[in-house]
């Protein structure tokens, strides 16, 4: 890619002189007055959170232009031979659920046709019992109906040593020298058979390549929070993809998933140390993914994205408490890279992956200031020299706009913001069978309107709880490792009040303060306001999954998957749906009653043995309880303890 | 014609063949007790049963990665000012010709 540095300095210099005009925008009607040390200090925020947008709105016209143009985004060969490589596909799981889980893997193994090139990991973390012995079941089952050429293999770790990247270093130092490639996938991904083949075709044409990340698409939910996250994944996020992969070249990023790794590159140079101090900014890298992308450049391998794969997916979370509970894990897992964007040897494109996942967070905490510090000098500000009318009528609440200078800046702003969208929207428009399979022109020009309304209260709920998080985390404190609720479910009222009592709170006293002390600003703060006092509303109506249903059949928020057919979904919700009525038995009581699954157990065990830390007087009792049957008060603590000792089973058999 | 009925083997003698493999037997409860899973594949699962491959152990090298610090940056930061500083030499004009 020669003209890669040409793209890369057009892109700084566009956001660059975009900001530079901003500000100084700013600046000229800030100094009417004379600068006072609030607005400094305004001036120095807006420069960095519009630099931020400017970079956010100019990655996504690269996109559109890339898109547009027709630019080949992967200049990647591909093998025209059968590969004869050997592939392990990995879906590392922690208290997952098992039916959707298993369904996934034989959705992807029917798209691949049984192809021996490729075997499966079901990898499980879970440390809840009743996962544990439900996922032991289920691969026995799956492993019945598959084909015997079929490999696909199920271990369970005793110890969740290193979290998920543990989890897969443990897959590698015992597994991984039987492997050419591996790809990674979450509990909820799903990548198509085709898209699978080629980008083993792929890594066997190009050796130097160490990693293809291939951009999921965000399908499967139903709730009405979930389709729009859904909807804006499938017509906005192919344009930024296609940016971020104009820009980054061969030294892309890694999202953890959904990729293919060389598995000796991966070995040789992905292994994570940890880092010196206690959690949050201490310990084990918690998102390990852009820093094993970093640690590939830096060894000198490439690392792709390729958006026009297709053929990826995953769901996003079902509802606004589930996407800020993830908010939060990734929150300190970023932040915890303020650690490394500055370590010795990484390339810039690396350090610039890992400082745009610190500002993903750190610009609410920032646009929070901005806000506070905007409506403290738009209150104490004694000078109406820039004082003008807006329209005809004088008594209209707009009448504060203080000059021309601000209204374009607010102008601008509004078009960083939603310029892209506008821009994506226009060229799905625009392609025919993207039209149609998004629900043709005017449901995509509705489900655009309607999401950018959503997207605008939520991003102050947003912005509340990720500053909150960036507060905790500077504190010192830790998050734990909680699995992912990805059920779609009403929440409770309640529920959702004990969680959004303080935006809307804030929302009040916001408001308040505003009324009292700035009366003429509070227009300009009408949709900020407006999304922290719904916030408790929002969030209890959007994770509903009627009202989901509902804008379906008004086709709102339409996308491809649900539009047309895409046979790895199709047979992953198929398989789900018929084995969904599995889910409530008591799984680790049938491990005492039932001879067959305590022998599949046992099997198991004596396969990968686990590290017991359960004193042998505490086994011998929970033996003696379980073959008495009393079990009803056995803790999690307990079940695990009891299953993962083969002699203390043995003793409950008799 | 009938077959020969089977040579009658007499209790006694049977069990003092075992008696002979007394010791092997001891060793083998003993195993029982102490190796139970042994045993356990008779019960429902194939002993062949294999959730895993053979594992291939080969350790993945630890990167370094010199994280930043406070101590670091500044200690960075002192080095870069004591720097020798490289000042170009003079230009020499050559104005005559040799």
């Amino acid at each position: 890619m020669p003209d890669i540095a040409a793209r890369r300095w057009l892109f700084l210099s566009l956001v660059l002189v975009s900001t530079t005009i901003g500000v100084l925008q700013l600046w000229q009607v800030l100094r009417i007055d004379g600068l006072n040390d609030p607005e400094i200090l305004l001036l120095a925020l807006f420069a960095i959170l519009f630099g931020w947008i400017s970079a956010s709105f100019w990655l996504a016209l690269f996109g559109a232009w890339a898109k547009l143009t027709g630019a080949r985004l992967l200049p990647l060969s591909e093998g025209s031979a059968p590969s004869r490589s050997r592939t392990a596909i990995l879906m590392p799981i922690y208290n997952e659920d098992v039916i959707r889980v298993f369904s996934g893997v034989q959705a992807i193994h029917d798209c691949l046709s049984g192809d021996p090139g490729f075997d499966f990991y079901i990898l499980s973390d879970s440390t809840d019992p009743a996962h544990w012995i439900a996922e032991e079941m289920e691969w026995q089952r799956l492993r019945g109906e598959l084909p015997e050429t079929s490999q696909l293999f199920y271990r369970h770790r005793h110890r969740n040593i290193g979290r998920k990247s543990g989890n897969i270093q443990d897959f590698c130092e015992n597994w991984g020298a039987l492997y050419d490639y591996m790809v990674v996938l979450d509990a909820d991904s799903l990548m198509s058979g085709e898209t699978l083949r080629r980008l083993v075709r792929l890594m066997d044409a190009n050796p130097r390549t160490a990693l293809i990340q291939v951009p999921p698409t965000l399908v499967g939910r139903s709730s009405l929070f979930g389709r729009i996250q859904q909807f804006a994944s499938s017509v906005y996020g192919p344009v930024y993809s296609a940016g971020l992969a104009w820009l980054q070249g061969p030294q892309g990023n890694y999202w953890g998933h959904n990729a293919i790794l060389r598995v000796r590159a991966f070995m040789a140079h992905g292994g994570l140390p940890k880092l010196p101090g206690k959690p949050p900014f201490g310990g084990e890298i918690m998102s390990h993914d852009f820093v094993e992308a970093a640690l590939l450049v830096r060894a000198g391998w490439q690392v792709w994205m390729a958006p026009d794969l297709g053929g990826s997916f995953e769901e996003p979370p079902p509802t606004m408490t589930d996407f800020l509970k993830r908010d939060r894990r990734w929150c300190q897992g970023n932040l915890q890279h303020l650690r490394i964007v500055f370590a010795q040897g990484l390339q810039m494109p690396s350090r610039l992956h890992l400082a745009m996942g610190i500002m993903s967070y750190a610009s609410s905490p920032l646009w929070l200031l901005l806000l506070i510090v905007s409506a403290i000098d738009m209150g104490t500000s004694k000078s109406d020299a820039p004082f003008r009318y807006l329209g005809r009528i004088p008594q209209l609440t707009l009448t504060v706009s203080h000059a021309p200078e601000l209204l374009m800046l607010a102008g601008a702003t509004l078009l960083l913001l939603y310029g892209p969208k506008l821009a994506a929207t226009l060229a799905t428009i625009g392609d025919r069978a993207s039209r149609s399979a998004h629900g043709g022109g005017g449901a995509l020009l509705r489900s655009a309107i309607c999401e950018s309304v959503f997207s605008t209260l939520f991003a102050p709920v947003a912005m509340l709880s990720q500053s909150w998080f960036v507060f905790t985390i500077l504190l010192g404190t830790n998050t734990g490792w909680g699995a992912q609720q990805r059920q779609d479910r009403l929440l409770p009222f309640w529920q959702v009040a004990r969680l959004y009592w303080p935006h809307t709170l804030a929302g009040i006293l916001a408001s308040g303060l505003l009324y009292r002390f700035a009366p003429g600003s509070l227009g300009w703060f009408i949709p900020l306001l407006a999304g922290l006092l719904l916030a408790i509303p929002l969030a209890a109506l959007s994770s509903s999954p009627g009202l989901g249903r509902v804008a379906a059949a008004d086709r709102l928020f339409l996308i491809p998957s649900e539009t047309g057919s895409l046979p790895v979904l199709e047979t992953a919700s198929r398989l789900t749906a018929a084995r969904a009525h599995d889910g409530e038995r008591n799984f680790p009581r049938l491990v005492l009653d039932d001879n067959d699954v305590r022998a599949l157990h046992l099997q198991l065990l004596r396969n990968s043995p686990a590290a017991n830390d359960t004193a042998p007087e505490r086994l011998a009792s929970l033996a003696q309880a379980a073959r008495e049957g009393r079990t009803e008060n056995f803790t999690r603590q307990d079940w695990m303890a009891l299953l993962s000792d083969a002699d203390s089973l043995k003793a409950v058999e008799g | 014609m009938t077959p020969a009925p089977p040579r009658p083997i007499h209790f006694f003698a049977v069990m003092f063949g075992e008696f002979a493999a007394l010791p092997i037997s001891i060793q083998g409860v003993g195993l029982m007790d102490s190796q139970g899973f042994a045993f356990h594949s008779a019960i429902g699962a194939p002993a062949a049963l294999r959730n895993v491959p053979p594992v291939q152990i080969k350790a993945m090298p630890e990167q370094q990665l010199v994280p930043w610090t406070p101590a670091r940056l500044l200690a960075a930061g002192i080095a870069w000012l004591m720097e020798e500083t490289f000042i170009p030499a003079a230009a020499v004009r050559a104005d005559r010709r040799a």
